[in-house]
């Protein structure tokens, strides 16, 4: 479509004005949050749209051991998660990617349908098993049973990714006398890269947001993972809501995720799309 | 010994027959290719002695041993790749090493190995870069001498000149060549270009449609092609293929084409026949036999030109002439040979023989 | 191999590869995945408490009846439902909407995809807090602004009034969750060929006829799986309800109900009978949206 200079002005004037209204929409919470959580003691009831950059409610939370103890939590489980996950899912993948076996079907399909699994289907059962396991109460727990969501995506994903890998490189390693252990880590594994920084970054964002199962596995705060932390903050009464302290612990935890949702937004995306395009 | 022994080995990939039936010997340093149309199953006997490809049936030996289950490392075989197939994360120097440190070589013996290999190809000032940085050539010659060290009795190439560009393609040819006279390693060849076949190897495999069409060495498959499928196949420009009908008549064969009768010796075999000459054994003007031809068109090349001709019912034919002969298109013309160098195929397209010949 | 059991082929030795790569994997997923599901069923025909699950008898079906009987049971299915057939509808259409701005060719689109990418990446329960702020009855920075614009008197009770609760779940659910719509209807975008777009306009095609006649049709595959995948996680929907209103009857869905049976009650029969009737209800529709999903893609020959 051909049109006039002042109409494609327009044009661009009511994109950007769009751009404007879509922005503030999801940005305002944050700002309005952040703004909330530096206001000290009674100020934060005020509504005053700026800030007075007091830091009263940050030393508050941070010199309260039990949520820099979850924090921490939060940090181990969502760690390890990623380490495990992506483990067993490159071995997977090279399985289910490189070599044609019968069965091989029948297995993607299994991981498919595992993942849309509603984890609420799985609590007592999980809830037995954690307790045979003995990790009931332990951050073990929730590693274990973060496995359920992030596993079969990761192995989905990095199936996909491997079969798209040069058949003859793999070749190439067999002929020079990898086994295939080492096809997988000396050669495949560095050429992984970008998937594997998506897949990864998705299993950390799922592990440290995870609620259902950090509430029900979890019984004393020492052992605690952010999310359920920030949940179970209340006052004495319902009119004496600590909302400083809430807006603080909740900037503390979003930070990072902020931090990384703008630095490798180009990964995340791609292995959010990954997952369902392909899938 | 380090010889190579296909006993009727089968390939099927369910119930597609691939390779069917291959018997062969390839001796000890010798340099055989593999060629034939894409679909022959060329490069999958060539994957099928790598132990890239399960044998289904059959027996593959080296040395004169079982290898069947052996994988592919034990086989004491190096292979170099269409695509180069060079680790892309890993520098020149690694590519080459990588197999000797897989293998647990000390690192000294590793880099004398590489070295040499490298001074060899003419590519030690390159050890530093990544393939992604290398020229379509400096990658093959990596990926040979990714081969060369391991310093194996056995190579086999694949492709391996199909993505480079006509002049890097003949000067990578001789460079091979070169190889294989110092190295003196057995060696399996696999291309679809007869060129390649016929400049390299010491014999030539021709395939076709999983079986094999001819065996020998390139000018025993140039003089004697044993079918007319390898006749059309070997040579540039193609054969020239007439119909015809062979009659005996006594003490010798006739010869029927469209453009006249031919006496030849007797032949066993009468009926219909194919005759095939190349177009460098078509004379303008001349030979024992002729025929009359309209010019369709004169393609020089510099020292020779190929002369393109009508000999009636639509057939056009191709001789090759010296320089550039006085002719132009729309001229009529005779066109001749000799029968000494004229070939004939019966109706199952085999090739017939004088008798007592 | 016909001359004996020694000789496996390279194939069956690769097979074998595989499946030892595989185990891990499986054992893990049986562990976590399959064997509790199986439990769960198991459980639901039984009067075991979370106490001493190892004792327990088999009572068939009687946790099932009590569930059925229950009208809150039925109250939170409802309220699932409501919640996912809205919240999803509208998180398509918007995120549609946005989709469609983002792939504008202008400068600053990187950026605002990486905004729009912040809502879905940060703890639910985040967002819970952050929205149960905006909106305090009292404090609230919504009701501020609305009594200064003079469209109301007083703050209104937004997450204790049983009218307005589950639209404001909605729309708190619309603000995580649209993003995700947004990039995987854009990546959807993205894949269409630039081609049919020129041939389109040079055939003067109106850009409303380009969006109902290629956008559309050409985008349905890839909508149709971005909404499969908000269905599954809206019908099992547990946090933002829990932190925003948790007490209330209204914005109970399936998953606080069943939780709460099992954790709080600690009756693992009925608890388990209502987990194996949310599986088996989010089977059932996504298998109805598959097939249909299917049988459209026949009918419209994509």
């Amino acid at each position: 479509m051909v049109r006039s200079a002042t109409g494609r002005r327009l044009h661009r004037i009511a994109i950007y004005g769009l751009f404007a209204v879509v922005a503030l929409y999801t940005l305002f919470p944050f700002y309005w949050m952040i703004a909330s959580s530096l206001k000290s003691g009674q100020a934060i009831f005020d509504v005053t749209f700026l800030p007075d950059l007091k830091f009263n409610n940050y030393e508050a939370i941070l010199s309260d051991g039990v949520f820099l103890r979850s924090l921490l939590n939060s940090l181990i489980v969502a760690a390890s998660v990623v380490a495990l996950s992506l483990g067993l899912a490159i071995a997977a993948a090279y399985a289910l990617g490189r070599i044609d076996f019968r069965g091989r079907s029948p297995i993607m399909f299994l991981f498919l349908a595992v993942s849309m699994f509603p984890q609420i289907a799985l609590l007592s059962g999980l809830f037995e098993m954690i307790r045979w396991l003995g990790l009931y109460n332990t951050l073990g727990s929730l590693i274990f049973a973060y496995m359920i969501f992030t596993l079969p995506f990761n192995i989905w994903v990095l199936t996909t990714f491997m079969r798209s890998l040069p058949r003859q490189i793999e070749e190439a390693a067999i002929m020079d006398g990898c086994s295939p252990l080492r096809i997988v880590r000396c050669i495949f594994l560095p050429m992984m890269g970008p998937a594997l920084i998506s897949t990864g970054l998705l299993a950390f964002i799922a592990s440290w947001n995870e609620f259902l199962f950090a509430l029900t596995f979890i019984l004393t705060d020492e052992n605690r993972t952010v999310p359920v932390a920030i949940a179970l903050i209340s006052g004495s009464s319902r009119y004496e809501f600590p909302y400083g302290a809430i807006m603080a612990a909740s900037t503390i935890v979003t930070v990072p995720l902020i931090v990384m949702a703008l630095l490798f937004q180009k990964y995340i995306v791609s292995g959010l799309t990954a997952g369902a395009v392909k899938g | 010994m380090s010889g190579i022994d296909l006993i009727n080995v089968v390939k099927r990939f369910g119930a597609l027959t691939v390779i069917d039936g291959v018997d062969l010997a390839i001796a000890e340093g010798e340099f055989v290719v593999f060629v034939g149309p894409s679909g022959c199953g060329k490069s999958t006997l060539l994957r099928m002695i790598a132990g890239l490809e399960e044998i289904s049936d059959g027996e593959l030996r080296i040395a004169g041993s079982r290898m069947n289950e052996t994988p592919p490392a034990k086989r004491n075989i190096a292979m170099v790749f269409q695509s180069y197939a060079l680790y892309p994360h890993m520098n020149v120097e690694r590519n080459l090493g990588f197999a000797l440190e897989t293998a647990r070589l000390p690192a000294a013996e590793i880099r004398e190995r590489v070295t040499k290999a490298a001074k060899f190809l003419k590519i030690d000032h390159l050890l530093d870069r990544r393939p992604a940085q290398l020229s379509g050539g400096q990658q093959q010659r990596v990926a040979i001498g990714r081969a060369l060290v391991r310093q194996q009795k056995l190579f086999l190439f694949d492709e391996p000149l199909s993505n480079l560009d006509a002049d890097l393609r003949m000067e990578m040819r001789v460079e091979i060549a070169r190889i294989h006279r110092e190295v003196k390693a057995t060696t399996v060849y696999v291309t679809h270009d007869q060129m390649e076949a016929m400049t390299l190897a010491d014999r030539i495999v021709v395939l076709k449609d999983g079986r094999i069409a001819q065996v020998g060495t390139p000018m025993e498959l140039y003089e004697r092609p044993a079918n007319r499928f390898v006749a059309g196949f070997i040579g540039s420009p193609r054969m020239n293929f007439l119909p015809g009908m062979l009659v005996r008549e006594g003490e010798e064969s006739v010869l029927s084409l469209a453009g006249g009768r031919h006496r030849l010796s007797a032949h066993d075999y009468a009926g219909d026949v194919s005759l095939g000459i190349r177009p460098e054994d078509l004379i303008l003007g001349g030979g024992d036999a002729t025929l009359e031809a309209e010019v369709l068109l004169v393609e020089p090349l510099g020292g020779e030109s190929l002369v393109h001709l009508n000999v009636g019912d639509g057939r056009s034919i191709v001789a090759k002439a010296q320089g550039r002969p006085e002719i132009r298109p729309g001229a009529t013309t005779v066109v001749g040979w000799n029968h000494t160098r004229a070939h004939l195929f019966d109706k199952d397209e085999r090739a017939l023989n004088p008798r007592g010949a | 191999m016909a001359t004996g059991a020694i000789r496996i082929g390279l194939n069956a030795k690769r097979a074998r590869t595989a499946w030892l790569f595989l185990a891990p994997s499986l054992l893990v997923l049986f562990a976590v995945a399959l064997w509790p599901l199986g439990r769960t069923f198991l459980f639901s025909f039984t009067d075991a408490f979370l106490t001493e699950p190892d004792i327990y008898a088999y009572i068939g079906l009687e946790n099932y009846f009590t569930l059925f009987e229950d009208a809150l049971w039925w109250q939170s299915v409802r309220n699932t439902l409501y919640f996912t057939v809205v919240s999803v509808s509208i998180e398509t259409a918007l995120g549609l909407a946005i989709a469609l701005l983002l792939n504008a060719h202008m400068s600053g689109r990187g950026f605002m995809r990486a905004v729009i990418l912040i809502p879905w990446s940060i703890p639910v329960v985040v967002s819970a807090r952050m929205w149960q702020w905006m909106l305090h009855d009292q404090f609230g920075i919504l009701n501020h602004v609305l009594k200064l614009m003079g469209v109301i008197d007083h703050g209104i009770a937004w997450t204790a009034n049983p009218d307005l609760v589950m639209p404001v779940i909605i729309a708190v659910d619309v603000w995580i969750t649209t993003p995700f719509m947004v990039l995987l209807i854009l990546a959807g975008l993205q894949m269409l060929p630039k081609s049919i777009y020129e041939a389109a306009s040079i055939d003067g095609v109106s850009e409303w006829r380009q969006f109902t006649a290629l956008t559309l049709p050409l985008l349905a595959p890839s909508i149709a799986v971005a909404v499969l995948f908000r269905l599954l996680d809206a019908l099992r929907m547990f946090d933002l309800s829990f932190v925003l209103s948790s007490n209330s009857d209204d914005t109970k869905t399936v998953s606080i109900y069943a939780r709460e049976v099992l954790v709080n009650f600690q009756d693992m029969g009925v608890g388990s009978a209502a987990s194996a009737a949310i599986f088996l209800m989010i089977a059932v529709v996504t298998a109805i949206y598959v097939t249909v999903f299917r049988l459209n893609r026949k009918l419209l020959g994509v």
